[in-house]
């Protein structure tokens, strides 16, 4: 993959996905993911993390925003920017407040665990920075970057 | 997805996922266990040698199905977890909840041979041996 090294700036050319809801895509989606990490010579670790965050994102979309529903669109879009490997998921499905999703317990015991939310606390403890955004004319954008930490020999 | 008896007793059953166990896949996981729980089978292993993903879909199967086994005085046991598998039971905590071996076989004799409460878990402990 070129880079463009605009005097101090790394910066790859945009990655893009674009498929419906339906959960049989979740297996391409994983496989765009394996094929930008390999692409942006990623290491085990970042592309483990980043093929389960978006997975998740993605199963919250298809799940959440559409409602179970396999008509929905979601793109998904993988780039370097400096040091970091930006992933953006754009859908136009029900918006939510990332803020009163409450995050799991992860040391209560068993009786006292609940099971919700285990996906977005995933994505937030896998990636370095998580944002959603949401607008009623553009959709629901969300952010997620991962630090890099590679040395200039990988550039 | 294998569903069998343990080698050890066939008071135990295991199953052995394939592949990935993402949201699409925890449905059939789900009814495996509701299917064994359905027969009265309370130790159940799940295998995880020919898995290589777990979605938090999945995840929550194994806490529901967990609460459920242990409420009826048996057990689900994980065993043969790859390092990234290990590692997101990490991240979730479940790896100081649910029973984690190295084996088939060590995780099937724990049901056999239950450590005993004043004694500190050896080879058999919490999942911890998993933790890097």
């Amino acid at each position: 993959m070129p880079e463009v090294n605009h005097k101090d700036r790394t910066v790859t050319p945009k990655l893009e996905l674009c498929v419906s809801t339906k959960m049989e895509n979740l297996t391409v989606i994983g496989d765009f993911v394996a094929s930008v990490a390999k692409e942006f010579g990623l290491d085990d670790d970042v592309t483990f993390a980043v093929q389960m965050a978006v997975d998740e994102a993605c199963v919250n979309v298809m799940e959440h925003a559409y409602c179970g529903k396999s008509n929905g669109m979601v793109r998904l879009t993988c780039q370097i920017l400096d040091d970091d490997l930006v992933v953006t998921i754009h859908d136009h499905g029900r918006a939510f407040d990332p803020q009163t999703v409450p995050r799991p317990d992860i040391t209560a015991p068993l009786e006292k665990r609940g099971e919700g939310a285990l996906g977005l606390y995933l994505m937030e403890e896998l990636m370095d920075s998580v944002e959603f955004q949401f607008d009623a004319v553009q959709g629901n954008t969300l952010i997620m970057k991962k630090r890099l930490h590679r040395g200039k020999q990988a550039l | 997805m294998e569903s069998r008896p343990s080698d050890l007793s066939a008071d135990i059953s295991v199953l052995v996922p394939e592949g990935r166990l993402d949201a699409r896949a925890a449905p059939a996981l789900e009814q495996e266990l509701a299917a064994l729980e359905a027969r009265g089978v309370i130790q159940i292993v799940i295998n995880f040698s020919r898995a290589n993903y777990v979605s938090s879909s999945s995840l929550r199967v194994m806490l529901i199905h967990t609460r459920k086994l242990r409420q009826a005085s048996g057990d689900l046991k994980l065993c043969a977890l790859t390092e990234k598998i290990a590692e997101v039971l990490r991240i979730t905590g479940l790896d100081t909840i649910l029973d984690i071996f190295p084996s088939e076989n060590l995780a099937a004799q724990a049901f056999l041979t239950p450590p005993k409460a004043d004694m500190a878990p050896l080879t058999t402990g919490h999942g911890r041996e998993n933790r890097r």
